[in-house]
C-alpha cells in the first residue's frame, strides 16, 4: 500500500477512536503519523530486534493505531479505547503488546530508551532503539540529563526523533523558554549530537534520514511537523491539544481524511 | 568496622565479579568500596554525575534489557529529586531495581536539610509495591547485599552513616538478615524503632523495662504484627529519626487500627520546623529530643 495512503487510513482510525471515546490527544497524534509509518512500514525498524519508545506518551492513539493494524492486538481494543472494559488509555502503557515502557509524564522515555541502548551496545547487540520526543517535551530538564549521557557514552544505536510541531500543550514554542525554533537544533548540536533537520510529513525523507544515521556520533532527527496535520481546521492551533470535536467537526474531519 | 554502605557494596562487589548482569549506577559518589568497582568492573559501573532523574530512567531501561541494577546516591537526592521517576519508571513498571540511599535521618548532620533524609520513609511508603529496607548496622547491610540481588520487587535500601556495634553480634554467629527482628524481654511495654534509633532504643531499655522490636522493613512484616498480638503489649513506643507524619509511628498506628488492636502509642520523632542549627548529630538529636535522656524522660511522663 502506498505509505501516504496508509498514514491517512491510520489518521482515520485515530480520529474514530478519539471521537468514540470523547477524549485523547488528537492533534499530537496526527503530527507524528508519518514518523511512525516510516519507522514501522518503510524498512527502518527491524520488528522484534529494534525497540521503539514513545517518550511523548500522550500521542498513544497514533502508536496504538499502528500496532493494532500490524496485529499486535485485536482492533476490538481500539473500539474500547478509554471505555470501561478497555485496555488502551490516553497515555502509552507497557501492558499493551508492542510497548516497552509506559510514558505520559514528559522527559522519562528518553532516559529509559538510553538505558536500553546502553545495554544493547554493551552486549554487542545489533538492535537499535528509536525514541520519539515532543518539542515541548524538551523543556524538561531530565531530557538534557539524558542528552549529556547519550553523547558521553556515544550511544550511536539510539536514534532520537523530535516531533517538532511547534506547539506545546497551550502555546506556540516560541512563547516557551525553548524560544526560537532553530534554537532546538543548536541545543542538541551544542550537546554533541549530529542533527538532521527534515520535513516531518515526507515519508521518503524521514526513512532516508532514519536509515543513514552516523555510526560515529549519536543523531537527533528533528522532524518539522504540523500539529493536527491532516485536518485543515485543526492544523497549527494550540487549542486543538485537548479540544473535543463536535459531531459536525468530526464529520468534516473524516471527510478530509477520506 | 566498615560503614553500612561499604559493607553492602563490598559484598555486592564479590557477587558482581561473577555476575555481569549486575550494574551499579552512581550519582557522583565516592567511597572506598566503590573505588574497587570502578577499577575492576568498569563495564558494570556508571557514574552519571548529579543527575538523579536520568539515573532512575536509565536503571529502568537497563532492567528492561535484562540487567539487575543498583542506583546509589545520597538518600535525600535519590528520593526527593527523582520521586516521579521512582514512582512511574520503577514502581508502575514493577521493576526489581535496588535504590541505595546513604544518609538516613540526620546522618549528614551539619550538611543541613538538603542532605537530611527525614521524610523518605513516609514518601516511599505510599508506593504500593516498593519495599523499604532500613539497615540497622553493617552486619545487616552485608547480609542484605546478597539478598538484594534476588529480589523481584522495587526496593530501597537505606544506609545510616554511623557505625554501630551490631547488637546481634554474639558468639561469632553469622546472623542472617531476618534474625534482626526482636530483642525479647518480659515487659508489657514495647519500643518499636528503626535504623539508628534501634541502638538508642537498646540504650533506653537498659534504664526502663521495655522489649524492643526492630522494624527494618516497610510495609511492616506479618511477623512483627504477630509478635505484637502474641505478647499482648499494654503500650507501644515508637522512635524514629524521621518526621512524625507518615513515618514509623504512623505505620504502626495504621497496623494497629487495621487489625483492631487498641494499644496506646507514644511516638518519638522529628517535629517542628527544619533546623538551621549545626553542631553534630548528637547535638541535633538533643535539640529534637531524640537523645536517650529525652526519650526516657518522655516515656516516663507518658506512662
Amino acid at each position: 500500500m502506498n505509505l501516504n495512503l496508509k498514514a491517512k487510513e491510520l489518521r482515520r482510525t485515530v480520529l474514530g477512536m478519539c471521537h468514540e471515546a470523547g477524549e485523547g490527544h488528537l492533534a499530537s497524534s496526527f503530527s507524528c503519523m508519518e514518523i511512525l509509518v516510516s519507522l514501522y512500514h518503510d524498512n527502518v525498524m527491524l520488528l522484534g530486534e529494534d525497540v521503539f519508545v514513545m517518550s511523548k506518551g500522550h500521542a498513544s492513539m497514533a502508536l496504538y493505531a499502528i500496532l493494532s493494524e500490524l496485529g499486535y492486538f485485536s482492533d476490538e481494543w481500539i473500539k474500547r479505547f478509554c471505555k470501561k472494559d478497555g485496555i488502551l488509555g490516553i497515555h502509552v502503557d507497557s501492558r499493551v503488546p508492542g510497548i516497552f515502557i509506559s510514558t505520559g509524564s514528559l522527559g522519562h522515555g528518553f532516559g529509559v530508551a538510553a538505558g536500553m541502548a546502553w545495554v544493547k551496545k554493551q552486549k554487542g547487540d545489533d538492535g537499535k532503539v528509536y525514541v520519539l520526543l515532543g518539542d515541548g517535551e524538551c523543556c524538561e530538564g531530565s531530557i538534557w540529563e539524558t542528552a549529556m549521557f547519550v553523547v558521553h557514552h556515544n550511544l550511536t544505536n539510539l536514534i532520537t526523533i523530535v516531533d517538532r510541531n511547534y506547539i506545546s500543550a497551550t502555546d506556540y514554542i516560541y512563547n516557551t523558554p525553548l524560544g526560537k525554533y532553530e534554537s532546538l537544533n543548536d541545543k542538541f548540536s551544542g550537546f554533541g549530537f549530529g542533527v538532521k533537520d527534515i520535513l516531518g510529513h515526507n515519508i521518503d525523507d524521514l526513512s532516508k534520514a532514519l536509515r543513514s544515521c552516523s555510526k560515529d556520533y549519536p543523531t537527533v532527527i528533528i522532524a518539522n511537523t504540523v500539529k493536527g496535520r491532516g485536518v485543515s481546521f485543526m492544523e497549527d492551533d494550540p487549542k486543538w491539544h485537548v479540544k473535543k470535536l463536535t459531531e459536525k467537526e468530526y464529520k468534516k474531519a473524516m471527510k478530509e481524511l477520506s | 568496622m566498615k560503614t553500612q554502605r561499604d559493607a553492602f557494596f563490598s559484598r555486592l562487589y564479590e557477587i558482581a565479579k561473577t555476575n555481569p548482569d549486575i550494574i551499579l549506577i552512581v550519582c557522583d559518589m565516592d567511597a572506598p568500596s566503590l573505588n574497587v568497582w570502578r577499577k575492576d568492573l568498569p563495564d558494570q559501573y556508571i557514574n552519571v554525575g548529579p543527575a538523579e532523574q536520568n539515573a532512575i530512567t536509565l536503571a529502568a531501561g537497563m532492567t528492561k534489557e535484562g540487567k539487575k541494577v543498583f542506583v546509589y546516591t545520597i538518600s535525600s537526592f535519590l528520593v526527593y529529586r527523582a520521586f516521579e521517576q521512582i514512582r512511574l519508571d520503577i514502581c508502575y513498571e514493577n521493576l526489581p531495581v535496588t535504590l541505595c540511599g546513604v544518609g538516613a535521618g540526620l546522618s549528614y548532620a551539619n550538611a543541613g536539610p538538603t542532605h537530611h533524609a527525614i521524610e523518605d520513609i513516609a514518601i516511599l511508603r505510599t508506593l504500593p509495591n516498593l519495599r523499604i529496607h532500613n539497615m540497622t548496622d553493617s552486619v545487616m547491610a552485608e547480609a542484605f547485599a546478597e539478598i538484594s540481588v534476588g529480589l523481584k520487587y522495587p526496593n530501597y535500601v537505606r544506609f545510616d552513616r554511623g557505625t554501630y556495634k551490631s547488637f546481634l553480634e554474639l558468639d561469632n554467629h553469622k546472623f542472617g538478615y531476618k534474625d534482626y527482628k526482636e530483642l525479647i524481654g518480659l515487659s508489657d511495654t514495647l519500643i518499636m524503632a528503626t535504623g539508628n534509633m534501634v541502638h538508642t532504643a537498646v540504650a533506653v531499655s537498659s534504664k526502663l523495662d521495655c522489649n524492643i522490636m526492630n522494624v527494618f522493613e516497610f510495609p511492616i512484616s506479618d511477623e512483627i504484627l504477630e509478635g505484637i498480638i502474641v505478647q499482648k503489649y499494654k503500650r507501644i513506643i515508637t522512635i524514629e529519626e524521621h518526621v512524625l507524619p507518615g513515618g514509623l509511628g504512623s505505620a504502626v498506628l495504621e497496623l494497629l487500627a487495621d487489625n483492631n488492636l487498641q494499644i496506646p502509642v507514644k511516638r518519638f520523632g522529628l517535629e517542628g520546623n527544619y533546623t538551621h542549627r549545626v553542631g553534630g548529630r548528637e547535638h541535633l538529636q538533643k535539640l529534637y529530643g531524640l537523645d536517650k535522656e529525652s526519650i526516657i524522660k518522655g516515656i516516663k511522663e507518658w506512662m
